[in-house]
């Protein structure tokens, strides 16, 4: 795998509520990661793959190897309350780390109610706040030191929080001089 | 007992192969057993292939050419014992080197009459794969018995005869042929080309 400069990751959890609905949801969360991976190594070379499943392994595969064929569906499942699924990406010429927080993150934008199995989200976690929550101690293969995450994922939402902010401070911040007048 | 393995890039269509040619073992009453590889943690088509009553094992969380050798080992020797198939198809992760599968395969010593690589190329995206990864695609067509251009239907003649073209000049003495797993093209060819 480090040959071809290949990285793997994959999620494993619960949907919801899970009908055909949340399906087309699912195909667009895969969408949003191959242009995240296109983004960044400039094509997707690889694959980009879920299976969402009942307790005898039955289900739908959704598989996206080429934007423009898009996401190709295979199978069917009946709406079920609770449907375990496997989202697997293995692609080239993309960090590991960002791959998988772009992963949870198209997830927990599709609006499908979900959960993740703590074993599969590695290091961490967002919760709904958008603050990374850790699993366990060992974060040292992130050298968190001060327990935040410093991936490009998450420097960029602290960076909009903090842009946000500065549109909140007050008119006498902006304009100190009139406070005098 | 034949061995077959399937070699090719992420997305080449080794998964939909390995299925086409599981059912047609299966149509001929002959025992097929499958080993399916992933590189990351998480597989999704071993549990697919299961599901469709196939003896398939999933190897995750490795690369059965590098890492998991003596994980192959082992399934390969269990799925004698405890299965003895006509057939054995393993599909690598895209980013294994078949021919380092099959030196593990034959040094497993489970008495198979031959082992067969089948080398996958994916004509829709061959020409970025081989400006990406040109050497690491070459290693991995090396050694096939031969090699299947795979989703010809959504490709021009022009494009396939380019791919054909390139691949020959690197290994001239084995047979390229354009197939569509996905609509049948050739697959008969293919079929017959296999023990």
């Amino acid at each position: 795998m480090e040959e071809a400069g290949g990285v793997a990751v994959g999620l494993t959890g619960t949907f919801e509520n899970f009908n055909s609905d949340a399906e087309a949801r699912l195909a667009n969360a895969l969408i949003q990661v191959g242009k995240f991976v296109q983004g960044e190594s400039g094509c997707l070379l690889g694959h980009i793959k879920a299976a969402v499943f009942d307790e005898n392994g039955r289900g739908i595969t959704l598989n996206l190897i080429d934007m423009d064929n898009g996401v190709e569906h295979h199978g069917t499942l009946p709406p079920m309350d609770n449907a375990r699924f496997d989202f697997m990406c293995a692609v080239l010429d993309v960090d590991e780390h960002e791959l998988l927080h772009m992963m949870m993150d198209a997830i927990d934008q599709s609006g499908i109610e979900y959960r993740f199995d703590p074993s599969s989200v590695h290091h961490h976690h967002h919760d709904k706040d958008g603050h990374a929550v850790f699993d366990d101690d060992d974060h040292e293969h992130h050298h968190h030191d001060d327990r935040e995450c410093h991936c490009r994922a998450c420097e960029e939402r602290r960076q909009e929080e903090a842009d946000q902010d500065k549109k909140k401070e007050s008119f006498w911040h902006k304009h100190p001089h009139q406070k005098d007048e | 007992m034949y061995v077959y393995i399937l070699g090719g890039f992420l997305g080449s269509g080794k998964t939909s192969l390995l299925m086409k040619l599981a059912s047609m073992y299966s149509e001929r009453k002959e025992k097929v057993a499958i080993i399916v590889n992933e590189a990351g943690e998480i597989g999704v088509d071993g549990a697919t292939l299961k599901a469709q009553g196939y003896d398939a094992i999933e190897l995750p969380s490795g690369c059965i050419c590098c890492t998991l050798s003596g994980s192959l080992t082992n399934a390969l020797i269990n799925i004698k014992n405890d299965i003895d198939p006509d057939v054995i198809i393993i599909e690598p992760t895209g980013l294994a080197l078949p021919n380092k599968v099959k030196d593990i395969v034959h040094k497993s010593c489970i008495d198979e009459d031959a082992d067969i690589i089948i080398g996958i190329a994916d004509i829709q995206r061959f020409n970025d794969l081989i400006k990406k990864k040109e050497e690491f695609f070459t290693r991995q067509m090396t050694g096939s018995d031969f090699i299947l251009i795979n989703k010809s239907d959504l490709a021009t003649p022009e494009q396939i005869n380019g791919a054909t073209s390139w691949l020959k000049e690197r290994f001239p003495a084995k047979d390229i042929v354009p197939v569509s797993v996905k609509d049948g093209t050739n697959l008969d060819r293919v079929y017959e080309m296999m023990q």
